[in-house]
């Protein structure tokens, strides 16, 4: 009998403490009667316990047969998971590497402190992703396990669903993969920290001497005219975040979002007229300063405005074409 | 030809998983404990692993289609479970779906009905 005990005790171990009492007790029932149909009357030996044992499994084979089908994350759950794991990563990569790139051109003291940073880079990566692997799995786990709890039906389809509802398979204009969206995304969040609050990042490193001790940071930028700016960068960029989330959901340019894609060109293109008309962005003192840079200070002045000409007409060419797009879509195809 | 058959396998034991609550359910119109109810099936020839029915049973419980309880008196303790109103409702439903099913499947097997079972 003391085998039996073992056996118990091992599919118990297995599972989960609320029903573990209760199943053993009814195992250890059964078991008993699997053995007296063996016996028939005579008393049982060792073997005959362990032919009932081999027929009855395995106790992790037994136990998970009461646990029923387990999931880290099931299947209702799954293709949202995988979504989120894979933005989480590519934003974080981008993130890091942006972070590389700053501390590259802020920290220029030592050339060994440079490559240091760039072998350091793939681990940190790697931990990152990992780290956040862990997180985003974490967090679905729990769901899932609230979810199971509470006998929470998360529909796998939408309840009711009409198949003439399916969107047209789209040209191949109007596709939009998720890595578009994601770059943009996390560049624009890049630039709004950036913008906001660390403006003065934004500078020219000199050095006045050979090497590269006694750096001298020149700020690129105006802070009048970047005030100024600000505000209205930030709407277009908030609108921009807006626009790219819609394309990572819905996978496709539709009408409406290539609209409203025309409508931040064209308040781009406001913006630009602005800023030609208005004080000049960058910091006046900025080529000054560096005498070795007059040729490039002329040639600044005299292009400033022209560069938001272009701008300003690249811009319309795209919420043109854009505008041409939309209407396209919507005409029938004959 | 090994292939073949264990493909049949596979699909015989599917067969019989989709039939598995039935059998079950057809067995407890009166009280059975688990080695009881083992036996009755096999009996009439439905064999199922142990490891399979016992869960299967606390499952049916849980859906509140079989009750269940223990009965101290006889040689050991033992759970004896049973139909509920409910599971006898889901019996008579499913009973009504098996014999669709059944005819649906001999008309498509060529069969002119139950008794035409050819070799």
């Amino acid at each position: 009998m003391e085998l039996l005990e073992r056996y118990l005790y091992e599919i118990g171990r297995r599972l989960p403490a609320k029903q573990r009492e209760d199943i053993v007790k009814e195992l250890r029932s059964l078991l008993g009667d699997a053995l007296d149909a063996r016996t028939q009357g005579r008393d049982a030996t060792e073997a005959d316990v362990e032919a009932v044992l081999r027929e009855f499994g395995s106790p992790a084979e037994v136990a998970s047969r009461y646990a029923g089908e387990r999931y880290l994350i099931g299947p209702r759950m799954f293709d949202l998971y995988w979504l989120v794991l894979r933005i989480v990563v590519l934003c974080m990569t981008g993130g890091l590497l942006i972070a590389l790139a700053v501390g590259l051109m802020t920290d220029t003291s030592t050339v060994g402190g440079a490559v240091r940073r760039i072998v350091e880079f793939f681990p940190n990566l790697l931990t990152a992703a990992f780290t956040a692997f862990g997180y985003v799995t974490g967090i679905f786990f729990l769901v899932e396990r609230a979810a199971a709890r509470k006998e929470l039906r998360i529909p796998l389809e939408k309840s009711e669903w009409n198949p003439k509802d399916l969107p047209r398979v789209p040209v191949r204009e109007d596709r939009v993969g998720p890595v578009g969206p994601i770059v943009a995304i996390v560049f624009t969040l890049f630039a709004m920290w950036l913008f906001n609050l660390h403006p003065e990042l934004v500078a020219f490193m000199y050095s006045l001497n050979e090497g590269w001790s006694n750096l001298v940071q020149i700020p690129v930028l105006s802070t009048a005219a970047l005030s100024a700016y600000l505000p209205l960068w930030n709407v277009g960029w908030i609108a921009g975040l807006i626009l790219q989330s819609f394309l990572l959901a819905k996978g496709r340019w539709q009408f409406g979002t290539r609209i409203a894609h025309a409508a931040t060109q064209l308040f781009s293109i406001g913006v630009f007229a602005y800023m030609m008309a208005g004080p000049v962005l960058f910091n006046p003192g900025v080529f000054q300063n560096l005498p070795d840079l007059e040729v490039l200070n002329t040639w600044f002045l005299s292009s400033y405005r022209w560069f938001f000409v272009f701008l300003i007409v690249v811009t319309f060419i795209d919420a043109v074409k854009s505008v041409v797009l939309a209407v396209k879509g919507r005409v029938p195809k004959t | 030809m090994s292939e073949n058959e264990a493909t049949l396998g596979a699909l015989v034991s599917e067969l019989r998983r989709g039939t598995l609550v039935l059998s079950v359910l057809s067995q407890l119109t009166e009280r059975q404990y688990g080695y009881s109810l083992v036996q009755r099936l096999s009996e009439q020839e439905l064999f199922v692993d142990q490891s399979t029915l016992y869960p299967l049973l606390r499952r049916l419980e849980k859906q509140e289609l079989l009750d269940s309880d223990w009965t101290l008196e006889e040689a050991r303790p033992r759970r004896y479970y049973v139909l509920s109103p409910a599971g006898r409702k889901l019996l008579a439903d499913l009973t009504n779906e098996w014999d669709r099913m059944v005819e649906v499947q001999d008309r498509l097997l060529g069969r002119s009905g139950h008794e035409g079972k050819k070799e």
